[in-house]
């Protein structure tokens, strides 16, 4: 019976012998979490979170390494499991340092990643800032200017100079968005079909509106006063909150279809039981609008006002009186607001009277400066006892109490007690109590209130004692708070409405986060102390005598300046955080277990990995796929016990070791512990997008997820599947070739040379000044003294754009690639290309590898070598220098730079071999090999070569001569190891789409071309993507370079034109496996024209008719008719890969194919291995930066 | 005349090499002088020995000038004689695995082939099939000594079955539990009888290659293993063509650990063998499927190898007479602790504690009332007063929470904190654990911790509980046998005195005045004479008085170190 039966929580599964419990259910869709596994390692078994029960073994077992059995009995989740995987998350979180999040997103009390959109600005990503802050706060413009900012009094950077202005950033791009014109609509679900009704138009109103409609709900607000925002709009005064600010927020609302109902009093104008009956759901957010008095004789005077009240009226431009001389009791920021106002309204003497001491003060730090600088008196420690009116009753004197200070209280607040018989009497006209607030609850008599009277709603759901009636904010629990936090209530009831809409009612909850609270000012012994960036404000003595905005709002480069100042406490890894996770889903408190935690410095300064030990959990997956998948020990384990760390290799810098930058690590890695280093000027942790694609970093043709935010290409991730050819794997380049110094410098405007000088212009202009130049050649010397020569780093549209703008505009044949040389394959077989895929390597006996060097240059090429080693292949490496496949090796052999060594295996060939192809010439290889004498050595090898079942070579296009691969093609057919499946051989070649260059029918020769320039004959050049160097285009007299930077040869051109990389581009390439790939764009350019839309605007340029719409397009011209790509689009469309030529075996040839196109071509002399100047400035580029950073 | 001095590490360690020293240095040697492995009375060491004419006379704390008086007169030298109690309680003890321990010179093979050594491996290769001799030991009823106990023969039969193109005989002696040196002993006192117990596996199993994985923290034994090799390589007994036997060959050779105790657990020693971190693979495979290098290999610690040859000379059957049905043949326990004769025991099977405790181990130190027995080392558990009587088999004592194991066996008395005993065995492993799989890091780590702040006074209510909930969640989620077996001290202490562990929780003090935050030291006055002695001793002054004026003690300055206690004569400091 080839399959087995076992029965999974309930379910029957049918599968295989030979997998693990985890592989099974995995495949059955059943979630087993695990931390410490990964296909491509050995299992190893020591997380421990992935135990389950099987029935019949009293103990658990761990699923990632226990083999199912015919009959098993398994469950995946019982107490017991539960109780256990949860114990082990606490158990590793006990030693586990860092921030999940950063203090300032837990001191929101709306948890916006305020971390994450300071670092977006900082990097000028402000739209996308807006967009994160907008998902958890629908006001950031007045957010921004009125909240205390809590986030800001939590900032680290406090700790080491002064906090971020975290509001002022928030505003200023909440302002940017409104200012834009079409400011950010966010998407919002179709029609739910659900109505809600929504009491009360505050902050806390709106934000519920705001998230309820993005859910597709029809949301009806009822707002009792004329206009919305709540206390944000009544008791905010002007020169904090300007109203336009407010209404344009609003506004959004109101355009996402929220409908806005102004002038509605609930209660009185409709009832709620009204309301209950027409809507699924009723929120009540309708604030706390009562100012609560001082319980003191003389409270009821003309001339008392509570501090709302006072501030209302104003806002209504309701006349009040006030008089010249004011006390505003109370410390908190509506007394600071009542102050302030009172100036603006002309009052000569205004009195702050608190009881406690200016630190003891509850409004915001600024807010007091700023009043101060109005010239509003602060009086401490003073108690009103009594108000004293005149003989109208009106306020003539207030009484206060004088107190002092006794120490600290229960609670921690120093504690405050009256001197006995000391008291204060001062003259004032009026009295503004600002003490506190309190519900209005008139029309709301349904509602449970609490002892304080504020309606009860559930922590968790918001919900009344009504079904189906939430409330928040103000009017809630514990009554007035900050407005982000009413907002904060509105969003979280938003959400756990919503489910209760969809019938399946969820609580809302804080998840477990891991913080640390051990950071001092002493922490952060690198950062550089820089303050605040300044910001404008209005002068005191202007601002007191009007309602202007005081602060003036960053600008740009303040902003970004300030973003910068971010200590960026949370964990860059959170997103991908497999430890959080886990930790979220299974409750833990890790605190029962607090104990001894290691505090472990990392002074590593590797290029790309950062690593913090204090967030790894040893599972031992970057050590194990380290060694059992790259064949390197970079990294190991350390220690003993709890003191086990892992760590590079002799305790070394990890640049210093073995390691060669493939980031393998950090991708298995399940915590922050091994991270990227981001590319990007500010590492911010954010939700990305991601673009599957093909690597354009070489020929190998690896699929890799790029990761993206707004413009920033953050970070290349391997693509794991049988689909691809890197199986989850990618090299340094692949993973960290793509980044900063590609971003970085790059031209993103032509430039035409004027008077000598290169100065910046319109595309049109340089495309004019181009084609005109080109004319001129041709008229005076003929269509072919214009050249094209481009990069094989183009796409197959580009390429194939090149040479149709060549051919078929400038009317040259001469279109070529000077970074590469003629290839000796075409002299032997039909076609200049890999008969084989890469993949048939892994199973093939024996390899001859020749020349190169594999690991450094196509790694993933290498790892397929190193597996067919592993299932026992025979590796025979000739080469002229030593590298990392002598590791695997059975033979090495050093050649000489010549031919000798392959010809004396193509003699014991000759001679022994009976499978040879009869193609033309093979009656003269013996002829040609008559004075060759074989070595013992040859033979050996040519033996080997000969008998094994399969065989197959392998070499480095770029490196092996012309003649070099002459031979290896005769090689092939003479023993006879060729047509069939892991049998041929593989040309790597050294860019991503080197075969699609030889498909597109560019010429290759570039030895004649420069011939050519040299001599004159030809004249003019167009360059794409190539870096030749000066000296050899010294004579031409018109160049145009198109590259990404200015290189050296783009400073002598005529006309630059800035380039796009692959990252930024579309198409398909085809790598040296012969497999079409796709190819598309992560980032947009940042030329604003992809390079195919230059060859287009080229060709019209010349009033061709040239009217693509798109890349696909192009394609779908050229798999018309273009040899071994007809079909392609089809193909595409299906899954699958895709080789050239489309339609046939994915290995090239038959015997009989070969036999009657083949020709054996057997060189006597010359080099085997050629030194080929690398053009390809970006790959120039990152070596360069390897080389520095590992220095 | 033969002379015979005990050259164990224990003898060593008392001063044998001084007696050797003295022998040497008599000139006109009329007489046969050798050295003897390890006889199991390590407190009676260095031990010398006179054979005359049949005659044995065994002499004890033999001191170097006590050697000429000696000779001169060793029929009726009263002095050094081995008391008759000591005697008998060696006469006590049936002896397989110790039997040439203290008897032959482990560093002249003659000796063990004139004692009929290598003549079970000859028998197997002559005369017997490998069915037959796993046969036998399946009739023995040996199971494994190294602390499982698992049975051997099973072991056995499931490498021979494994199939592989070579097969390994793996010696594990790896001791590591602290205060168990039987392996030791044999090793040092009868290596081969090791050495012919691995032939005879291989024999069995098919294996021509074996290998030996000491601790490099014993280099006398693994210098007598060295020679024992050699010496049998010389005389053909190990290597091709085995006693010019065609096609019977077995060669073996010592690998030094480097002393990880984790090493002991068997797919870590594999790991350690072939050259990589110590740490436990997971099972299955087991390594009679895929064991050292892949290939199907037979692990065995000592001891258990040990039996080998004496089974195969007096058959299963004759073995399987001592002890009782379930748990068969002799043990080998390391006595220590709180008890009058330690040193190494080889007891039957069913013998019960007590005997063990005061037959043969004579008792309590100073006759102290008897607490409790550590068995089976840190993975191992404590067996209270109560349950004295206790079988020494492998299901009686699993039943009490503690375990064979090794056979450590540490005695403790009314002076013995059973919280800090708990702890001390919980540090040795916590530092001990490899450091790979969670529970057994990290679990341990935390229990650790816990007991430490039970021991320092600063327990609270529900660490009782965590300690037990951690305790079975390290049991059931560790990998390896460290770690499932490392709570066993804790979880039997709790099981059998978790009064102790209230009393430090709640009541805050220590019921064995072991703990130092939890004591404190007083002078008692009317006993106090003043003499000055304590606080001459007092390495902190803390302790103040007038010379024959009674003293005190700064109770905030004392460090609770004991010193003014040991040192007063007068019974006058008191702990609390």
């Amino acid at each position: 019976m080839p399959y087995i039966r076992v029965n999974i929580d309930g379910r029957e599964i049918q599968t295989y012998r030979g997998h693990t419990i985890l592989e099974v259910a995995a495949q059955a869709g059943i979630d087993i979490p695990t931390l410490c596994h990964d296909e491509k390692i050995q299992n190893y078994g020591s997380c421990g979170i992935c135990v389950v029960e099987v029935e019949g073994n009293p103990r658990l077992v761990r699923s990632c390494s226990t083999e199912i059995m015919d009959g098993m009995v398994i469950r995946t989740m019982t107490d017991r499991i539960r109780e256990s995987r949860k114990t082990t998350l606490e158990l590793l979180l006990s030693d586990h340092t860092g921030d999940c999040k950063a203090p300032c997103t837990h001191g929101c009390p709306g948890h916006v990643d305020v971390q994450g959109y300071v670092g977006l600005i900082a990097n000028k990503q402000y739209q996308e800032a807006l967009k994160l802050i907008k998902k958890e706060l629908p006001l950031p413009a007045s957010i921004g200017r009125v909240c205390p900012h809590p986030c800001q009094t939590a900032c680290r950077r406090g700790l080491v100079d002064e906090s971020i202005t975290i509001a002022w950033l928030k505003y200023f791009v909440a302002d940017l968005d409104l200012k834009s014109g079409s400011p950010y609509m966010p998407p919002m679900l179709p029609d739910s079909g659900k109505k809600v009704a929504i009491v009360g138009g505050g902050p806390s109103g709106l934000s519920a509106a705001y998230y309820l409609r993005t859910q597709g709900h029809a949301v009806t607000v009822y707002e009792a006063m004329p206009e919305f925002g709540g206390m944000l709009k009544y008791g905010i005064p002007l020169y904090r909150l300007p109203k336009d600010v407010l209404k344009s927020e609003v506004e959004v609302i109101r355009s996402m279809g929220v409908e806005l109902k102004p002038n509605i009093r609930v209660g009185s104008d409709v009832t709620l039981e009204y309301l209950r009956e027409k809507f699924d759901a009723v929120y009540i957010g309708i604030g706390a609008w009562t100012s609560m008095g001082i319980d003191c004789p003389g409270d009821q005077l003309d001339g008392v006002i509570g501090g709302i009240q006072f501030l209302t009226k104003f806002a209504v431009n309701e006349p009040i009186k006030t008089g010249e001389r004011i006390a505003v009791i109370g410390g908190g920021n509506t007394a600071m607001d009542a102050a302030r106002t009172a100036i603006r309204l002309g009052a000569k003497e205004v009195y702050t009277i608190y009881r406690r001491t200016k630190e003891d003060m509850p409004a915001v730090d600024i807010e007091i400066e700023e009043a101060m600088e109005e010239g509003v008196v602060f009086k401490f420690l003073l108690s009103p006892i009594e108000v004293i009116g005149d003989e109208n009753g009106r306020v003539k004197q207030i009484r206060l109490q004088k107190m002092q200070v006794v120490g600290g209280g229960a609670d921690g607040r120093k504690k405050v007690v009256p001197i006995e018989g000391e008291e204060e009497i001062l003259n004032v006209d009026s009295v503004i109590m600002s003490v506190g607030q309190r519900l209005k609850g008139e029309g709301f008599e349904e509602l449970a209130l609490n002892k304080h009277g504020y309606i009860i709603a559930d922590p968790e759901t918001f919900m009344t004692n009504l079904d189906g009636v939430f409330a928040g904010g103000d009017a809630t629990n514990k009554g007035a708070d900050i407005a982000i936090a009413a907002i904060a209530e509105g969003k979280w009831a938003a959400r756990v409405m919503n489910t209760y809409l969809h019938g399946n009612l969820k609580p809302h909850k804080d998840p477990f986060y891991v913080k640390r609270e051990d950071l001092t000012s002493e922490s952060f012994p690198d950062v550089v102390r820089e303050l605040r960036p300044h910001m404008a404000h209005e002068h005191p003595e202007l601002r007191k005598h009007n309602f202007e905005e005081v602060v003036k709002g960053y600008t740009e480069a303040a902003a970004v300046q300030e973003g910068n100042r971010c200590l960026e406490c949370g964990c860059h890894d959170y997103f991908e955080c497999d430890l959080i996770t886990h930790s979220q889903a299974y409750d833990v408190k890790p605190e029962r277990f607090a104990g001894e935690m290691h505090k472990r410095m990392d002074d590593d300064d590797h290029p790309f990995i950062k690593r913090d030990p204090n967030k790894c959990i040893l599972c031992g997956q970057c050590v194990r796929i380290c060694d059992e998948v790259m064949d390197n020990t970079a990294l190991g384990l350390v220690s003993r016990g709890f003191d086990t760390i892992v760590k590079p290799s002799m305790e070394k810098n990890l640049k210093e070791t073995e390691c060669i930058s493939c980031g393998q690590c950090i991708s298995v890695c399940p915590t922050g512990a091994l991270q990227e280093r981001t590319p990007i000027h500010k590492p911010v942790p954010v939700r990305t997008t991601l673009t599957t694609t093909a690597c354009s970093c070489c020929s190998v043709g690896c699929t890799r997820d790029l990761e993206s935010r707004g413009a920033m290409l953050l970070r290349s991730l391997p693509v794991s599947g049988e689909n691809t050819v890197n199986d989850g794997l990618l090299c340094s380049k692949g993973r960290f070739g793509f980044s900063a110094y590609i971003t970085e410098n790059r031209i993103t405007k032509p430039m035409v040379r004027k008077d000598g000088e290169l100065v910046e212009t319109t595309f049109r202009e340089a495309f004019l000044y181009a084609a005109r130049r080109a004319q001129s050649l041709h008229l005076l010397h003929g269509r072919n003294s214009v050249g094209i020569s481009i990069s094989d780093r183009y796409t197959n549209e580009e390429l194939y754009m090149a040479k149709k703008f060549g051919v078929e505009v400038l009317g040259t044949n001469e279109i070529f690639s000077l970074g590469n040389k003629k290839s000796g394959l075409k002299d032997v077989l039909p076609y200049d290309a890999s008969p084989n895929l890469l993949d048939e390597l892994t199973r093939t006996d024996v390899i001859i590898s020749i020349g190169g060097d594999m690991m450094a240059d196509y790694a993933i090429a290498a790892l397929k070598v190193k597996e067919a080693v592993g299932n026992g292949a025979k590796l025979i490496h000739l080469n002229n220098r030593k590298n990392k496949l002598d590791d695997w090796a059975s033979r090495t052999v050093k050649l000489e730079n010549n031919l000798e060594f392959l010809r004396e295996i193509a003699k014991y060939l000759a001679d022994h071999s009976a499978k040879a192809i009869r193609a033309a010439g093979l009656e003269d290889v013996k002829a040609s090999l008559a004075d060759v004498r074989v070595s013992s050595e040859a033979a050996e090898i040519a033996e080997l070569y000969l008998n094994a079942k399969k065989a197959m070579i392998v070499y480095d296009g770029r490196e092996i001569s012309l003649e070099g691969e002459q031979l290896i093609a005769s090689l092939c057919m003479l023993s006879g190891h060729i047509a069939s499946a892991r049998e041929g051989f593989i040309k790597l070649r050294a860019n991503a789409n080197g075969q699609g260059l030889v498909d597109m029918g560019i010429d290759l020769d570039s030895a004649s071309k420069y011939a050519k320039i040299a001599s004159g004959e030809i004249k003019g050049l167009m360059v794409f993507g190539e870096d030749v160097s000066v000296d050899a285009v010294r004579g031409l007299s018109f160049l145009m370079v198109q590259d990404t930077h200015m290189t050296e040869l783009a400073k002598i051109a005529d006309v630059v034109i800035p380039a796009t990389v692959m990252v930024e581009s579309n198409g398909t390439i085809t790598s040296a496996e012969r497999r079409v790939h796709s190819v598309s764009a992560a980032v947009e350019s940042p030329t604003g024209l992809s390079n195919w839309e230059i060859f287009k605007e080229l060709m019209n340029t010349y009033s061709t008719n040239c009217a693509y719409a798109g890349h696909e397009e192009i394609t779908e011209e050229y798999s018309r008719d273009m040899f071994g790509y007809v079909g392609l689009t089809k193909a595409k469309a299906a899954d699958g890969a895709v080789y050239w030529p489309i339609g046939q075996s994915p290995q090239l040839y038959t015997r009989e194919q070969l036999a009657a196109h083949g020709r054996y071509v057997i060189p006597q002399e010359g080099r085997l291995f050629d030194v080929v100047e690398e053009t390809n400035y970006l790959k120039r580029l990152f070596g360069a930066f390897i080389k520095e950073a590992t220095a | 005349m033969k002379v015979l001095v005990g050259a164990g590490s224990c003898g060593f360690a008392a001063g044998a090499h001084k007696l050797m020293d003295e022998l040497e240095a008599i000139q006109d040697l009329k007489f046969d002088y050798e050295i003897t492995g390890c006889i199991g009375m390590c407190h009676l060491e260095p031990i010398m020995e006179v054979h005359e004419g049949g005659e044995v006379f065994r002499f004890v704390k033999v001191m170097p000038e006590d050697v000429k008086p000696i000779l001169a007169d060793f029929r009726n030298y009263a002095n050094n004689r081995i008391s008759v109690e000591d005697a008998d309680s060696l006469v006590k003890q049936p002896r397989v695995v110790l039997k040439n321990c203290g008897v032959i010179n482990p560093e002249d093979i003659e000796d063990y082939i004139n004692i009929g050594g290598y003549e079970a491996i000859r028998n197997c290769y002559e005369s017997s099939s490998p069915e037959a001799v796993i046969n036998e030991i399946k009739t023995s009823g040996l199971r494994g000594r190294g602390g499982a106990g698992f049975p051997t023969w099973f072991k056995w039969d499931a490498a021979k079955k494994s199939p592989g193109p070579k097969k390994y005989v793996v010696c594990n002696a790896d001791e590591g539990d602290p205060g168990a040196f039987m392996d030791r002993s044999v090793l040092e006192g009868d290596p081969h009888t090791l050495i012919e117990g691995m032939m005879i596996c291989g024999f069995a199993i098919d294996s021509d290659e074996g290998v030996v994985y000491v601790r490099a923290e014993y280099p006398l034994a693994i210098r007598r293993l060295e020679k024992a090799i050699k010496d049998a390589r010389a005389r053909n007994i190990l290597g091709k063509d085995i006693f010019g036997i065609k096609g019977r060959n077995f060669d073996l050779r010592i690998k030094a650990g480097a002393g990880a105790f984790v090493c002991g657990e068997e797919t870590a020693l594999i790991a350690s063998l072939e050259g990589e971190r110590g740490m436990p693979r997971l099972k299955p495979p087991f390594p009679a499927q895929k064991g050292f290098w892949q290939l199907p290999t037979n692990i065995n610690n000592v001891e258990t190898f040990a039996n080998v040859p004496w089974i195969i000379r007096n058959g299963g059957a004759a073995f399987a007479k001592f002890g009782i049905e379930s748990s068969k043949g002799t043990k080998v326990f390391a006595l220590t602790g709180k008890v009058k004769k330690g040193g190494l025991v080889e007891v039957p099977m069913g013998m019960s504690l007590r005997e063990v405790i005061y037959d043969i181990g004579g008792g309590i130190v100073g006759d102290r009332p008897f607490k409790a027995v550590q068995l089976g080392g840190p993975s191992g558990g404590c067996v209270p007063a109560q349950l004295i009587d206790t079988s020494v088999d492998y299901e009686s004592i699993t039943r009490t929470g503690a375990i064979v194991g090794s056979g450590g066996m540490v005695v403790m008395d009314d002076t013995t904190c059973m919280v800090d005993m708990a702890r001390f065995f919980l540090d040795f492993t916590c530092k001990e654990s490899c450091g790979k799989c969670t529970y057994c890091r990290m679990g341990t780590k935390r229990m650790l911790e816990i007991l430490e702040r039970i021991t320092n006074g600063q327990g609270k209510d529900g660490d009782i509980e965590l300690l037990e909930e951690l305790s079975y969640k390290v049991k059931d989620g560790s990998l390896c046998g460290l770690g499932q077996t490392a709570p066993n001290p804790v979880l039997t202490t709790i099981k059998y005195f978790r009064n102790e562990y209230e009393d430090h929780i709640y009541n805050k003090t220590c019921t064995a005045k072991q703990c130092a935050a939890l004591i404190r030291y007083e002078v008692v006055a009317d006993k106090c004479i003043g003499c000055t002695v304590c606080a001459k001793a007092c390495p902190v002054s803390c302790i103040k008085g007038e010379l024959r004026k009674v003293h005190e003690i700064d109770q905030d300055a004392c460090i609770k170190c004991g010193q003014c206690f040991q040192k007063c004569k007068f019974d006058a400091i008191r702990v609390y």
